[in-house]
């Protein structure tokens, strides 16, 4: 190659980098409105909302000043932390495993192309796309402690007597982790059901040939195969109970007495029953890193995988 | 020909365009804020028709405004809504407020007094408590429309299969009955009694004031837990205990707010449920059954004492500034507060008056039987809610300790000291700003 060969190869290359930085900053300036909305929509209310939390803005008076860590000190010492960090625990962690490990039940049966499988799939997917406000009025009228409620009504027909669904702390819980489960476990059927369908068939072809069984199968093929959309799952699953309120509310309001309140619950009564912004934005707050520590933990399982797929 | 017609059609309506503009130009828009219950937006239908009505009536008497309303939430995020849009400069003229609210409005500059614009000949034709409960350094600044009471609502066939010929006045007489009741698988009583909801305080709150209790001092400090107050608050926790343990009332009312009482007594499992009288005629449309049988008794007392009633209601006030809106604002106020207006509204909405010229010459709140009973609530002795920030906290306190204290768990001096313990904390922190 001649030095005016090589001039030429140069120039070639450096009018490509060029394009190509020219066409990182075209996108860039394309995605620029779409960033700015995300920006302008999650992180300047997040930001506005821990200044918010460092004031004693309350609506009940005029005016508010800037009080430091007050309010976190308010929380970190607050006599019900105890039992609204249980509650919601207890909740988030029972609601998510149950759906996890129903929504993998459920999408390896679907995923059996068993006669009406479709059909099946569009009905396994109904209780997510019903209003999550509704789901709760729906089973608040289910629960019903009247004999007008429909559980009620239902074992009064086989000789059962009337039941206090909600006067019960550990019943009202169980209830309120049953709905939530039924409404979340769609989403986790859609995530595993489409998993599954990526994985290959001609290992499970080969380990039958093998001889091995169907359960050993699953346990060594399909779980840890799976194993990233699992914990997918599992934290999407985590974030979405965590930050729950429409469901809770609408079905116990925290009750009774406070023995369902969860964390949301508390950021919800104090922002607008008590009109305390700035005790609710300090929830909301804490509420915040506990997400972003979700998030975290959703882009380090997301990696392994995505190197793994560079090869 | 056709041709010919349309072209003059056309030119025809431009030439009529800038008349439109100008009539619509100068029609002034008159921006209103109600809750959803006092607008056309009523999911009560009835409601909906009537001020749709009036809407229709006010525009048509005053062609040189043009009316808009929006919806506005009658709890506290209502409240918060109007201070924001203070913040930002986007208030209406005219906005419908709780009257608890209106303390809190005055403090930020949202509403205007009305003084000026309020005849005195009008203003007596009020309960003087309702005029009180709007004033402020001795300026109204709200018309109070219509109250709700709360009560002991019943069912006279009821009481009168249990082999009662009246609603036991003294709580012992209300025990007695309640037992008897309890052996035919009836409770007598369910009141709500759910954590953080306003009613259920609202309901204790008519006893705790009929033994002489006070939520707050003059200067707006807690005190409901001091001295006689402490131990009346007590004593108030003492009956709900009392029912509950005797099977007089479910334990299962620590859940419910008043809506979630119906379903008991619509199906005749209880005898008498806390309600208030604004949601009277939707009973009556939902089971009309009861347009008959229907009835309400003031809380059963300790021999001797009286319930106080709680006088609390929606109100129309003004946000307008600027003079011609003011005007305008004021304009739209008096039509919707005439006495011949506001009959109309309360008497489709079942909501009660508070003008005495309705209650006299309205037919319906002169004859009906359920409604002079609450005639006789109204004549009696009536109180506001204290106007103070702390309320929201002590009212949550209060409420919160329901469950605990019905089920036994918690004794009703140990509520009253985990209410104050759940107050104090706060009204410190606020004390200081």
């Amino acid at each position: 190659m001649t030095d005016l060969d090589q001039a030429a190869v140069l120039q070639t290359r450096v009018s490509r980098r060029r394009a190509s930085r020219f066409q990182i900053n075209g996108y860039f300036f394309f995605i620029l409105p779409g960033v700015a909305f995300v920006l302008a929509l999650t992180l300047f209310p997040a930001l506005y909302g821990v200044y918010i939390s460092l004031t004693n803005l309350n609506l009940g008076y005029v005016g508010s000043s800037f009080v430091g860590l007050d309010n976190y000190v308010r929380f970190f010492t607050w006599n019900d932390l105890g039992l609204v960090a249980r509650n919601t625990l207890t909740f988030v962690a029972t609601s998510v495993i149950l759906q996890v490990v129903i929504g993998l039940a459920v999408a390896i049966l679907l995923d059996q192309r068993l006669i009406g499988h479709r059909l099946m799939r569009s009905i396994t997917i109904l209780p997510w796309v019903l209003p999550s406000v509704v789901v709760g009025l729906v089973f608040a009228q289910i629960f019903g402690g009247s004999r007008l409620g429909i559980a009620n009504y239902l074992l009064s027909l086989v000789g059962i007597g009337q039941m206090s669904w909600f006067a019960d702390p550990a019943l009202a819980m169980a209830i309120l982790i049953g709905v939530c489960t039924w409404r979340g476990i769609p989403f986790a059927v859609i995530v595993l059901l489409g998993g599954l369908q990526t994985l290959p068939r001609d290992v499970y072809e080969a380990a039958a040939i093998d001889g091995a069984t169907r359960w050993q199968r699953f346990r060594y093929i399909t779980l840890p195969m799976l194993r990233p959309i699992i914990l997918i799952c599992l934290i999407m699953g985590t974030g979405g109970a965590l930050n729950s309120l429409d469901i809770p509310l609408a079905l116990t309001g925290g009750g009774p007495g406070n023995a369902t309140e969860l964390i949301a619950i508390s950021l919800y009564k104090q922002s607008f029953l008590q009109l305390d912004i700035s005790y609710g934005a300090t929830i909301g707050t804490v509420m915040l890193v506990a997400n972003l520590v979700l998030i975290v933990l959703y882009l380090s399982v997301l990696k392994p995988r995505r190197r793994a797929e560079r090869g | 020909m056709l041709s010919r017609i349309g072209t003059i059609a056309v030119a025809a309506a431009f030439a009529a365009s800038p008349l439109w503009i100008v009539g619509q130009a100068a029609a002034l828009e008159l921006n209103v804020f109600v809750p959803a219950a006092y607008s056309p937006s009523s999911g009560f239908i009835p409601g909906a028709d009537v001020f749709k009505k009036l809407y229709a009536e006010f525009q048509k008497q005053n062609p040189d405004i043009t009316l808009n309303y929006e919806v506005l939430d009658p709890g506290p995020a209502g409240l918060q809504k109007l201070l924001t849009v203070a913040a930002s400069n986007g208030l209406p003229d005219v906005t419908i407020v709780d009257g608890q609210w209106i303390a809190r409005l005055v403090q930020s500059n949202v509403l205007q007094p009305l003084d000026a614009v309020w005849p005195e000949s009008d203003r007596a034709d009020f309960h003087p408590a309702v005029i009180e409960a709007e004033t402020i350094d001795g300026k109204p600044f709200g018309i109070m429309f219509q109250t709700g009471m709360r009560g002991l609502v019943y069912r006279p066939s009821m009481l009168a299969s249990a082999g009662l010929t009246e609603f036991p006045a003294t709580f012992d007489a209300f025990m007695a009955a309640g037992k008897t009741l309890k052996d035919k698988g009836i409770s007598a009583e369910m009141v709500p009694a759910k954590a953080n909801e306003e009613p259920s305080t609202m309901h204790m709150l008519s006893i705790f004031w009929g033994l002489g209790g006070k939520l707050v001092d003059e200067k707006g400090a807690p005190v409901f837990f001091e001295g006689d107050n402490g131990k009346y608050l007590a004593d108030v926790y003492q009956m709900y205990r009392d029912m509950a343990a005797a099977g007089v009332m479910p334990a299962s009312v620590t859940t419910m707010d008043e809506n979630g009482l119906k379903p008991f007594f619509y199906g005749g499992e209880t005898l008498a449920i806390g309600f208030s009288s604004s949601g009277v005629k939707q009973m009556w449309s939902e089971m009309p059954d009861l347009a008959n049988d229907l009835a309400v008794a003031p809380y059963p007392m300790p021999e001797g004492e009286k319930p106080v009633t709680i006088l609390g209601g929606f109100a129309y006030a003004l946000t307008a500034k600027d003079p011609e809106r003011a005007a305008a604002g004021w304009k739209f106020i008096q039509f919707m507060t005439s006495p011949k207006n506001m009959g109309e509204v309360n008497e489709v909405l079942g909501a009660l008056p508070v003008r005495n010229s309705i209650w006299k010459d309205n037919t319906f709140f002169a004859t009906n039987p359920m409604m002079q009973s609450y005639k006789r609530m109204y004549d009696g002795e009536m109180q506001t809610r204290p106007a103070v920030p702390i309320y929201n906290t002590i009212s949550s306190a209060i409420s919160a300790q329901l469950a605990g204290v019905i089920s036994g768990q918690v004794k009703p001096v140990d509520a009253v000291a985990a209410a104050r313990d759940a107050v104090m904390p706060e009204y410190e922190r606020q004390k200081g700003r």
